[in-house]
């Protein structure tokens, strides 16, 4: 099941590959070689004559992101990726993104709006995000908190600032009060400026229609650990498992559990979920425990990344041809999130 | 000395006359009282001269005899007489005929001034108004007709509710019954336009769009009037949806049918008639104007525009002006109001602008060139004007930003070294930015220093 989520780019262009007519000659053509794309366009809705340009595509990468997270201070989860880049990679990978990164992570401050709009408050936005965001040399992170995205590029692609075929780059980082789910991570390599020699296709032109979704969809999708699940203030176990259990059902379209492992963790997290509204956290505590052996019986090593080291997925799957109920990320993330709460019921000790 | 008698001459007794004066004031009286009190469609006086006046006199023979003008009477009140035609011996045996009836003594002069005998005066009904039949000497006016305010002709409608006539009563033309009484009231016909959902304007639709309209026609009362031929007219207000310029400026139509024949028919039933509005692809403000026979005009506003599109705001982040306080992309008499944009457009550029001023160029602001008009819609450059667009730069999505080029806009303009740093923040913005040129080749068009070169960015 591991990197099943990954790929969109691979389906785009086998969606791409065809002539997109609206117009006699005008199309999007895939060299299978190069795996850039003719596109041939209207320029002027006026005029029959026939442009053309080249898109080469930003997914000749071979991208892994490894996550780790840990219990920071005061409640605090802190956030580490390392990326990298496979031998086979034609280009260097110029973006890592984050989506569905719903809350503010630690330090973030809202983005500058009139009539707050000043040079002094874009300076100190900027400078809170440079500390909420840990970025390797010669990178840097941003916040686009209405697409709820968080992304890290090169300063200067251009000059190598890239990861190469290869190479692995560590460094990627934030903290949030909010515990790990699994999203979706975004790479895409070094393509090239894209440009038109006049108005580019005429709108709402079929080919423009095409060439927007190949844009849109320019990268590969990985799965990754995010902040996705809000720890209820005034904490409440019950409510926090049951937010647990939500992020844990969407791993089943995402292929990253067995339905059937799902429907067994489902029972004890109902009994743990009644046990804490009943006030009776010894019972609540032991289905919890019970839930992290279950996890603990596919991935005996799940609750490893509690450390801050920087092993990737794909390191982590040291047991290969096991058949896993479970894929190793989540595992790893569930049993987090559980160990977070029986932590805050009062220690993971048994009683 | 003048001596009234009456005398018996040959062929009318006095006895007989004077019993056919009795007769006639026993008669003539309640006749006329009846008349005044206009209940049976009498006349009260003839509109002109109804009677003819003989004058019989005493006929004796050699003698000469002269006739003042006769003076006539009706019940004691002035009529008028016709001049006698009688001159010289007549018959004194004139008969009352043809419905003549005795009305007054007529007194004469006798030349010698000793009366010879005396004189009647008979007048003779001859004739009534129109639409009256005579009845002795009272005209009465044939049903349905009856007597106007001045009793002396005969009109229709007053046997009828007011405004009506006829038999059965009708609305007289260019009335409607009056649905709170009686009769008829004037008719008002009033006209508007509304949408197929009978909503009242100002309409909005988007350029290109269509928008299905109808001509209602109905009355002061709200009933429809069916069979009106409405003709419809469009205009365009000059300058508006953001442009300066006016020559040959394409406007909507209103066709009866989505596709084919542009001429409305007759109202239906229901006093409407469907047509639709066909919006250029240019924005602006757009008057349909309605009109039919009998009715008020109507008018309404049709806004051909893209709702929701709104300045960018001034921002240290960008410029929307260059240092000499120029609207950058501005053309006069043409489009001089250029930075229209979706909000949430709005909220994507600023942030691809700080991250530009902050990483990607410090310190640098983006010049912003051509966004959309103030109404969205066709964006038209080059020198036919209304034809060729500003592609993707009618919706309030999409901006152009100065980059480094040959041509003579360079002030602010994102230098080529960083033209991928640029795409790339765009992306991860959801946004897509692509360099355009004139002059390039395919594949590197706008690698090299080409005219007009700048960066498109859709969000």
């Amino acid at each position: 099941m591991k990197t099943l989520y990954k790929l969109f780019a691979g389906i785009v262009a086998m969606t791409i590959s065809f002539y997109a007519l609206a117009y006699p000659g005008e199309g999007i053509v895939l060299d299978p070689v190069t795996g850039n794309y003719t596109i041939t366009y209207r320029g002027d809705p006026n005029s029959t004559e026939l442009s053309q340009t080249l898109f080469v595509p930003a997914t000749k990468i071979d991208p892994t992101i490894r996550s780790s997270f840990r219990m920071g201070e005061k409640g605090v989860i802190v956030y580490r990726y390392a990326v990298s880049n496979g031998t086979t990679a034609k280009q260097g990978i110029v973006g890592v993104v984050l989506d569905q990164v719903v809350d503010p992570i630690v330090g973030e401050l809202p983005f500058p709006s009139p009539p707050n709009e000043t040079k002094a408050a874009y300076d100190a936005y900027s400078a809170a995000l440079k500390a909420a965001i840990a970025s390797p040399a010669g990178w840097h992170g941003n916040v686009h908190r209405d697409d709820n995205r968080i992304y890290w590029v090169p300063n200067s692609p251009m000059r190598n600032g890239v990861i190469p075929a290869g190479r692995t780059l560590t460094g990627f980082g934030f903290s949030s009060l909010d515990l790990p789910g699994v999203g979706p991570s975004q790479m895409d390599g070094m393509g090239e400026v894209f440009s038109f020699s006049d108005e580019g296709p005429v709108e709402d032109s079929a080919v423009l229609d095409e060439l927007n979704r190949l844009r849109d969809n320019d990268f590969i999708t990985l799965a990754a650990a995010v902040p996705m699940i809000a720890v209820p203030a005034p904490f409440d176990a019950a409510v926090l498992l049951e937010r647990i259990q939500t992020q844990m059902h969407t791993w089943i379209a995402m292929q990253l559990i067995d339905p059937a492992f799902s429907a067994q963790l489902d029972r004890t997290f109902q009994s743990a979920i009644s046990a804490y509204r009943l006030n009776q956290p010894k019972v609540g505590k032991k289905h919890v425990q019970t839930m992290r052996e279950l996890i603990k019986k596919e991935h005996a090593d799940a609750d490893r990344e509690d450390g801050n080291d920087e092993r990737g997925e794909k390191s982590y799957h040291d047991d290969k041809d096991k058949h896993t109920m479970i894929d190793k990320l989540a595992a790893r993330v569930l049993d987090f999130d559980l160990k977070y709460v029986m932590k805050r019921m009062g220690g993971e000790k048994d009683d | 000395m003048k001596v009234f008698a009456f005398r018996v001459t040959g062929s009318i007794p006095p006895v007989l006359l004077f019993i056919v004066l009795c007769y006639s004031v026993v008669m003539i009286t309640p006749i006329t009282i009846v008349v005044s009190a206009h209940a049976s469609g009498n006349l009260v006086t003839p509109p002109s001269l109804q009677y003819s006046v003989s004058v019989w006199t005493h006929c004796i023979p050699g003698t000469i005899v002269s006739y003042p003008t006769p003076t006539c009477s009706l019940q004691n009140e002035p009529i008028s007489c016709t001049a006698s035609t009688w001159a010289g011996l007549a018959p004194c045996v004139a008969a009352v005929a043809g419905g003549a009836v005795y009305i007054s003594n007529y007194y004469g002069n006798y030349a010698g001034g000793n009366p010879p005998g005396y004189t009647n005066v008979i007048a003779a009904h001859i004739g009534c108004p129109d639409n009256a039949q005579s009845i002795g000497l009272i005209c009465t006016c044939t049903d349905p007709y009856v007597p106007d305010s001045t009793q002396t002709i005969c009109v229709t409608g007053n046997n009828c509710p007011v405004n009506m006539s006829g038999i059965p009563c009708a609305c007289n033309t260019d009335y409607v019954p009056d649905p709170n009484g009686p009769g008829c009231v004037y008719q008002t016909l009033t006209l508007t336009i509304e949408s197929i959902y009978s909503t009242k304007g100002p309409f909005t639709t988007l350029p290109n769009g269509i928008l299905a309209l109808k001509a209602v026609v109905k009355d002061q009362f709200g009933l429809a009037k069916a069979g009106k031929q409405v003709t419809l007219s469009v205009d365009v207000q000059s300058g508006s949806g953001g442009h300066d310029h006016n020559e040959n400026r394409p406007k909507g139509e209103t066709c009866a049918q989505l596709f084919g024949v542009c001429t409305l028919g007759a109202t239906d039933s229901s006093g409407e008639t469907g047509f639709s509005f066909r919006a250029p692809a240019a924005a602006g403000e757009h008057t349909i104007t309605a009109t039919c026979p009998g009715c008020s005009a109507a008018n309404t506003t049709v806004n051909v525009k893209l709702e929701g599109l709104m300045p960018i705001p001034a921002s240290p982040l960008y410029a929307l002006q260059d240092l000499a306080g120029n609207v950058i992309g501005a053309i006069k008499d043409k489009h001089t109001d250029n930075h229209y944009l979706t909000g949430a457009a709005i909220k994507k550029l600023r942030i691809f602008a700080q991250a530009y001023q902050e990483t990607v160029n410090p310190e640098a602001k983006l010049y912003l060139n051509d966004a959309s008009l103030v109404w969205g819609g066709l964006f038209d450059v080059g020198s036919t004007p209304w034809k060729s667009p500003h592609i993707s730069h009618g919706r309030g999505k999409s901006i152009d930003i100065r980059a480094e080029n040959s041509g003579p806009n360079n002030e602010g303009a994102v230098p080529t070294t960083v033209f991928a740093e640029v795409s790339i923040e765009a992306a991860k913005a959801h946004s897509k930015a692509a360099l355009h040129c004139a002059g390039g080749q395919i594949g590197t068009v706008c690698n090299g220093i080409p005219d007009n070169r700048h960066f498109h960015v859709d969000f």
